[in-house]
């Protein structure tokens, strides 16, 4: 009879040791991210070139990297939080967040945020 | 001997229950514990994606460093390291800036070519620009336990960082960040953010299949594809080969660590003595994730994921904010599956690249090197477990 007691007692105590040493679980895997227009490009340029006003920037997908040509038309100005900043503000190394559409001899900039000079890097 | 025999049933109840409750030990190449059904259909479809051999009818090249992603990542099971080396170049200029050579087609120079790019300009790998001031050789790492390694939060890494050495324990270990000002922590320059992002890229450089995240083709050293070499529409695979891809590298398995004996124990203590620990960080512990099993769970990748510098002798290219002779510390989990070790894949050993680290780790090195050989052996007992 205590034999049969102890019997039980393991049946019970079975399951739950069985959920104490091993857990598993479900999860859902994260959803893709939707693409957005116009192009939005975040980078760090490489140079800038007076005439015509524009700048090279380099965009990063892990190791592969892409140069553009970023043209910026009169009227656009690069911000800096939220403010106007001098063209002089840009330079190589800076990080920048561009709206633009693909022109014939490269990409028209239609927003320029600056967003990090290589000084104020962490 | 009632009582022994009935012991005897109740062990050999339990000791079922737990061979019946608990699955055998993790293998490399093995997925994550704790997946679920699902999660585990992805990782096998994944498995088959990521050992995908591609050919120039499926869009391979026209410039590849290897022809599927298993072709490198392979050693002791898929997803493993390889004995490839592949090169990398980039600029680093006067005033400091390092320009990774993206308009001549770098950092990464395709070792191969397609017989069609062969025939088109006589080429057999990528031209190297003459201009740059260094090139690097870079090993093909495992990936094993690299979604454990993206789950640990920013925050956790940044908290580890000692730029100026404030604690002046002669250490100080920085982020690096890519271009677009994210903390990066993958590749050995720690320039890439996350493990989706590595892959979308890798798919590209190494193998030259465009993928949604990277629909153009790798450049020539910065001029176009000819006309004609590749007539693969773009993206040559869509976002289902990709993400399951993805979710294969992102659902493995850190690496068991062989059973440490009492001389092992003992080298685990000297490695926290002589100061190995202080970059070799034991253990790291990931955030919240939207996959339950890399959700709050502590990794024993032995790194902090930060840039340090390992001196002169080892200096190769600068990468975003890493300067040449600054390196992410190597995970060393999974060291005993490793044939060759660095960055570089220069040590042939694990004593080797101890000889190998300087800079930062100079005053390791000599701690290790001043060692009573027993204590060396233990500590390199310990790190051949890993």
């Amino acid at each position: 009879m205590r034999l049969a007691h102890r019997a039980v007692l393991l049946a019970f105590a079975a399951p739950i040791a069985a959920a104490l040493l091993c857990t598993c679980s479900a999860a859902q895997p994260p959803a893709p991210a939707a693409a957005t227009a116009p192009e939005r490009l975040t980078g760090t340029v490489t140079a800038v070139h007076a005439q015509p006003r524009s700048f090279d920037l380099v965009t990063a997908v892990g190791h592969s990297l892409r140069s553009r040509r970023v043209l910026q038309p009169a009227g656009v100005t690069i911000e800096a939080h939220g403010a106007a900043t001098a063209p002089a503000a840009l330079y190589p190394g800076c990080i920048v967040r561009v709206e633009c559409r693909s022109g014939p001899t490269g990409a028209v900039a239609s927003k320029i945020e600056l967003l990090q000079t290589p000084s104020a890097r962490p | 001997m009632k009582t022994a025999g009935r012991w005897l049933i109740v062990l050999s109840l339990l000791s079922a229950l737990y061979g019946a409750s608990c699955p055998p030990p993790l293998k490399p190449g093995d997925p994550l514990r704790g997946l679920s059904a699902a999660e585990l259909q992805r990782f096998e479809r994944g498995r088959a994606a990521f050992a995908r051999v591609f050919t120039p009818e499926t869009g391979l090249g026209p410039l590849f460093n290897a022809d599927g992603c298993a072709e490198c990542h392979e050693d002791p099971a898929v997803g493993g390291s390889g004995d490839e080396v592949e090169v990398h170049r980039a600029l680093l200029r006067p005033d400091g800036f390092c320009d990774p050579l993206a308009d001549r087609g770098g950092p990464v120079f395709q070792q191969h070519a397609t017989p069609a790019l062969q025939a088109a300009l006589g080429i057999d790998h990528e031209p190297e620009p003459a201009e740059s001031t260094a090139r690097a050789a870079r090993s093909t790492p495992d990936v094993f336990g690299f979604g454990l390694l993206e789950a640990v939060p920013d925050s956790e890494i940044i908290a580890y960082a000692d730029p100026d050495d404030r604690d002046g324990d002669g250490i100080s270990g920085r982020p690096n960040f890519s271009l677009d000002g994210r903390l990066g922590r993958f590749g050995r320059k720690a320039f890439v953010p996350t493990l989706k992002e590595f892959v979308e890229g890798a798919y590209v450089i190494e193998q030259g299949i465009t993928d949604p995240a990277v629909p153009t083709e790798e450049s020539i050293g910065g001029r176009p594809i000819p006309a004609g070499v590749d007539t693969v529409p773009e993206p040559e695979i869509g976002q289902e080969e990709l993400d399951l891809t993805e979710d294969f590298t992102r659902f493995l398995a850190a690496p068991q660590p062989l059973p440490l004996g009492g001389e092992g124990q003992r080298g685990r203590a000297i490695f926290e003595k002589i100061g190995c620990a202080s970059c070799h960080l034991p253990s790291l512990t990931t955030g919240d994730s939207p996959v339950r099993a890399l959700r709050y769970q502590r990794v024993y990748a032995y790194t902090d994921l930060l840039l340090h510098d390992m001196g002169a002798e080892r200096a190769d290219i600068c990468f975003g904010q890493a300067l040449p002779s600054e390196f992410r510390t190597e995970p060393l989990m999974g060291a005993h599956l490793m044939k060759t070790f660095l960055h570089d894949g220069a040590a042939k050993s694990i004593e080797e690249a101890v000889e190998l680290h300087g800079g930062e780790a100079a005053a390791a090195k000599a701690r290790f090197d001043g060692l009573p050989k027993g204590e060396r052996a233990a500590l390199l007992k310990f790190l051949n477990s890993l």
